[in-house]
């Protein structure tokens, strides 16, 4: 009984240290990561999806002009299947009102996504049962462990094989350990570039021919899988009487991809869901020398002519509430002002004379685009 | 299966859980399941299947009928020969046919004739260098008399393939195994014991001997830009790469065995303290060298070819050289074999054999000259400064030799050699050209603590304390303080996960 | 054969074999006892015990005897039979 007793404390020391470890030395935690560090509760909006989400809304201003909370649960290059197990996750620890859903990756298949795209996601979440099952999808989905390198035409390796161990994804305590080496400010405070998921760049691209695709309206079939996991999706919202509003970001898709979205818009609407495409909205013009950070994502300035006419759709239409005062929600208004001053670190501007040049965007009026499509 | 790989944990961790619960009768049958299962795992083919049985089916079959003719001794010894020169014919064929294939084109080349040989790729059973060996000895044993054959073949198949030698060995006697036979309980004390051996044994794997090896093929890939001290450094490293991966992989398996109750042969005992050559073969690989000893190196001195060899010369020479000339026959034909072991290949007859042979040989020769000049000098030979330069001078002479061990070729290991005579010895100081090789400085630090943490432990080894007891001798907290040191080194500077190839075992293709 | 004989017989040729005339072995005596006898020697010595006392010991008993005190019973079982 005694060497029981010693034998299950080493091993709760151990797991202790381990814990202890695997904070400082683990990933960098990014938005799914960090998010587990928010107070119980306290989300108002939880929106999920790839990186459209994370460089198009800035949250702490939401909260600043209206007092609700968004938390972005988002990652780059979010297979669309994760969306449901992100969801179910967010479920566990909060209780938000409305659950925004980007479906950009709705029209990509699983094959485009690498190890890299799987690991943004899964190695974020905290190991549980959701996360095991959100693994398995997303590696049958992408067909990850089969594949082969990939070639260029002199024999070079163009990408690496990705790791065939299944057991490397399900406890990912094994990589990034190197990070002992250099440990800074994102193993200690988490990647601190982001702002309760928002993440920005001030610089822009300059492109000359750069022209958004004219939205057309024929439609063609998703990719089975992503269909299946868009139903699935509907169907969770349907069961749990969830408050879910559907967007499609304002972007450069291929003609085919935009039938695949027309294709998933219907499937939404017939479901009973709202969903606005950001591609059909006349005035949400977009400067392409002054909005862009790389041809696919809004940099900041983008970013605050969607957020001002995001943020005020949604305090408008749906019951959210002001906390703006409320001493819990401290930390809201703390990484408002952090990235304020980020903002004119970087950009030698003040974030409210933005503000003041871009406020006419809160005057788009999204409910009517929404009652027209 | 990779001894520091997931599925080999959940393999033990399986086996050890069957192995106690279920009741003392059918404990040695979950040892043969799982050995089995270990020896065919991912390799279970009717071939290979059917090269066990030949080796199993001749050393079970054979040792009985020697056992039955023991008293009609030209019947036991043809039996005894035949079984084993079948055991060998196995080994031989599936090891050694591209080796002797070369060595039969190149001699036909040198008397001008052009023979053609296609190299044949074999799959060979984990472990055939280790078994084979051992049920040689195990039907040599029965005819000598030393033990009584083994009447259960399933008894005798769990001997041949007992999981834990399979990747390196030691080399085990049928006469010494009767514990895995016993049923043994679950003990706690060899439990704490047999999971710290472990650990030590991954931590010189996955902490030394695979950070390692990132810079000895780094240099050995690049070795005509990366030469001189380079070169120089690289050796060094290359032997401290394989010793800490090979005697790490038995320190896992000691430790798994230990943890069941069963206890095997050392193969390791403080080898980099050997002040000679000669000593540090008693030291490094221990049960071969055992194994050699009783069924090559007697039989072979004593055999009548050595002895005429020695009557011959005693007349020419004298005794006393006659002696020696006897010896280092017997010796040298043993070296051969030992490197031939290795691999089937000169490389490693050259640096696992010859060189090594070349080594003891002119130590004998030079002790008594060395001896002389130290004492008209009043070089005193037992201080600690005479000691490090014969334990340096060891240490070099035998990574020199590794050179041939971990070269592809003898050209290539030659052309090493010749590129390693540059001089820059500032690549060692100049705080940067090191750190070009896929080591940084923070790899090095780690290296360096870690190495002397081993030469601490393996000290203490050399002069036969043990350093597991001591510990436990501890009080709890300092000796928790060591194990959670141990552990939390391995996971945060052990070298595995995206980034690294999972432990290569330089002696497991054996 | 007696056992003193055979001892008196295995002093000589230990003091032979090792070119040492101080030798002298008892029952307990082991090759960690005299300096030059370790497992390079072991044949020699053990051929020249087998020429001293005209009997063969078998390889079994080579690599398993532990002290001179085995080697001499084995000598007396050889020559007494």
């Amino acid at each position: 009984m005694k060497k029981l007793i010693k034998s299950g404390l080493f091993l709760a020391i151990f797991c202790f240290l381990w814990s202890i470890v695997f904070n400082v030395l683990g990933l960098a935690k990014t938005p799914i990561g960090q998010f587990y560090k928010e107070k119980k509760d306290t989300v108002d909006v939880m929106y999920i999806g790839s990186s459209n989400v994370y460089t198009q809304f800035i949250s702490p201003l939401a909260y600043d002009k209206y007092g609700y909370t968004t938390y972005m649960l988002t990652s780059a290059s979010q297979p669309f299947p994760a969306i449901e197990y992100l969801l179910k996750e967010s479920r566990k620890y909060q209780t938000p009102k409305l659950y925004v859903i980007d479906i950009a990756k709705v029209c990509d298949k699983g094959e485009l996504f690498n190890e890299g795209d799987i690991r943004n996601t899964i190695d974020q979440m905290k190991f549980s049962q959701n996360r095991t099952e959100a693994l398995n999808k997303i590696l049958d989905f992408t067909n990850i462990l089969e594949r082969e390198p990939e070639y260029d035409e002199n024999g070079d390796i163009t990408e690496e094989a990705p790791n065939k161990d299944y057991y490397t994804y399900l406890f990912n305590y094994s990589l990034y350990h190197n990070s002992w080496k250099n440990l800074t400010d994102f193993n200690f405070k988490g990647d601190i570039r982001y702002y309760k998921g928002f993440r920005f760049n001030s610089t822009s691209i300059k492109h000359e021919e750069h022209v958004y695709n004219q939205w057309f309206d024929e439609r063609s079939e998703l990719d089975p899988e992503n269909k299946e996991a868009l139903m699935s999706l509907l169907n969770y919202g349907k069961t749990n009487n969830l408050q879910l509003l559907f967007v499609i970001p304002k972007r450069v898709f291929t003609d085919d991809r935009i039938k695949r979205l027309n294709e998933a818009y219907d499937i939404i609407k017939e479901n009973g869901y709202d969903i606005i495409n950001f591609n059909l909205v006349d005035d949400f013009d977009i400067n392409f020398k002054t909005d862009l950070y790389n041809s696919n994502h809004l940099n900041v300035y983008g970013a605050i002519k969607y957020t001002l006419m995001f943020s005020k759709f949604l305090n408008d239409n749906y019951e959210l509430p002001d906390h703006r005062g409320d001493k819990n929600y401290q930390s809201w208004a703390e990484e408002y002002e952090r990235l304020k001053l980020s903002f004119s670190d970087l950009t030698n501007k003040s974030f409210d004379s933005q503000l003041d040049i871009y406020s006419n965007y809160s005057d788009i009026d999204l409910k009517k685009v929404l009652l027209e499509n | 299966m990779g001894l520091t790989s997931f599925t080999f944990l959940v393999f033990v961790l399986v086996t050890l859980v069957g192995y106690f619960i279920v009741p003392k009768k059918i404990k040695w049958l979950v040892l043969l399941v799982s050995s089995l299962y270990f020896l065919f795992y991912d390799n279970l083919t009717f071939d290979i299947v059917g090269y066990v049985l030949i080796i199993l089916l001749v050393a079970y079959i054979f040792a009985l009928l020697i056992d039955k003719y023991k008293n009609e001794t030209k019947k036991a010894k043809i039996l005894v020969v035949l079984s084993v020169l079948i055991i060998l014919g196995v080994l031989i064929f599936l090891k050694y046919t591209n080796f002797i294939g070369i060595t039969i084109k190149h001699i036909g080349n040198i008397f001008g004739f052009s023979y053609k040989f296609q190299k044949v790729y074999r799959n060979v059973p984990i472990g055939i260098s280790y078994f084979s060996l051992i049920m040689i000895s195990y039907v040599v044993d029965v005819y000598r008399g030393l033990c009584k054959p083994q009447k259960n073949i399933l008894k005798c198949a769990l001997f041949m393939s007992y999981f834990p030698i399979l990747t390196s060995g030691p080399f085990i006697r049928y006469k010494d195994m009767n514990e895995l036979y016993e049923p043994h309980k679950f003990d706690y004390d060899r439990m704490c014991r047999g999971l710290i051996r472990i650990a030590w044994g991954v931590f010189k794997i996955l902490v030394i001997s695979e950070r390692l090896a990132i810079f000895v093929n780094f240099v050995y890939a690049n070795y005509l830009t990366y030469n001189g001290f380079y070169i120089a450094l690289a050796a060094i490293f290359f032997l401290l790469q394989l010793y800490t991966n090979f005697s790490g992989s038995i320190d896992i398996i000691m430790g798994i065995s230990k943890i069941i109750g069963i206890d095997l042969p050392e193969n390791f005992n403080g080898p980099f303290f050997s002040r000679s050559v000669t000593e540090l073969w008693r030291r490094w690989h221990i049960t071969l060298g055992a194994w050699l000893k009783d069924y090559v190196f007697y039989p072979l001195q004593k055999s009548g070819f050595i002895q005429e060899i020695g009557r011959f010369t005693k007349k020419i020479f004298g005794k006393k050289i006659s002696k020696k000339i006897m010896l280092y026959l017997a010796m040298l034909i043993m070296w051969i074999l030992i490197g031939a072991w290795h691999n089937g290949a000169y490389t490693f007859i050259i640096g696992s054999g010859i060189l090594q042979f070349i080594y003891i040989f002119l130590e004998d020769m030079l002790t008594p000259i060395a001896k002389k000049i130290n004492s008209k000098l009043g070089i005193d030979s037992e201080t600690f400064g005479y000691k490090l330069y014969q334990r340096i001078r060891t240490f070099l002479l035998f990574a020199l030799a590794m050179i041939f061990f971990s070269a592809p070729s003898v050209g290539k290991a030659l052309d090493i050699i010749r590129n390693m005579f540059v001089w820059n010895p500032w690549i060692l100081f100049d705080n940067k050209s090191l750190y070009l090789c896929g080591l940084d400085l923070y790899d090095f630090r780690v290296l360096g603590l870690a190495i002397i943490v081993l030469f601490v432990v393996d000290y203490y080894k050399y002069i036969g304390k043990d350093v597991t007891s001591w510990l436990f001798k501890q009080n709890i907290v300092f000796r928790w303080i060591i194990i959670y040191s141990l552990l939390f080194a391995i996971i945060i500077f052990g070298c595995y996960g995206v980034g690294y190839n999972p432990a290569n075992f330089i002696y497991r293709q054996f | 054969m007696k056992k003193e004989e055979i001892y008196e017989r295995l002093n000589n040729v230990f003091r032979d074999v090792f070119d040492d005339d101080s030798i002298t072995v008892n029952e307990n005596t082991t090759s960690n006892d005299i300096e030059d006898w370790d497992s390079l020697e072991h044949i020699n010595l053990v051929v020249a015990v087998e020429q001293e006392f005209g009997m063969k010991f078998n390889m079994g008993e080579v690599t398993t005897m532990k002290n001179v005190g085995e080697m001499v019973d084995i000598i007396m079982e050889r020559k007494n039979n």
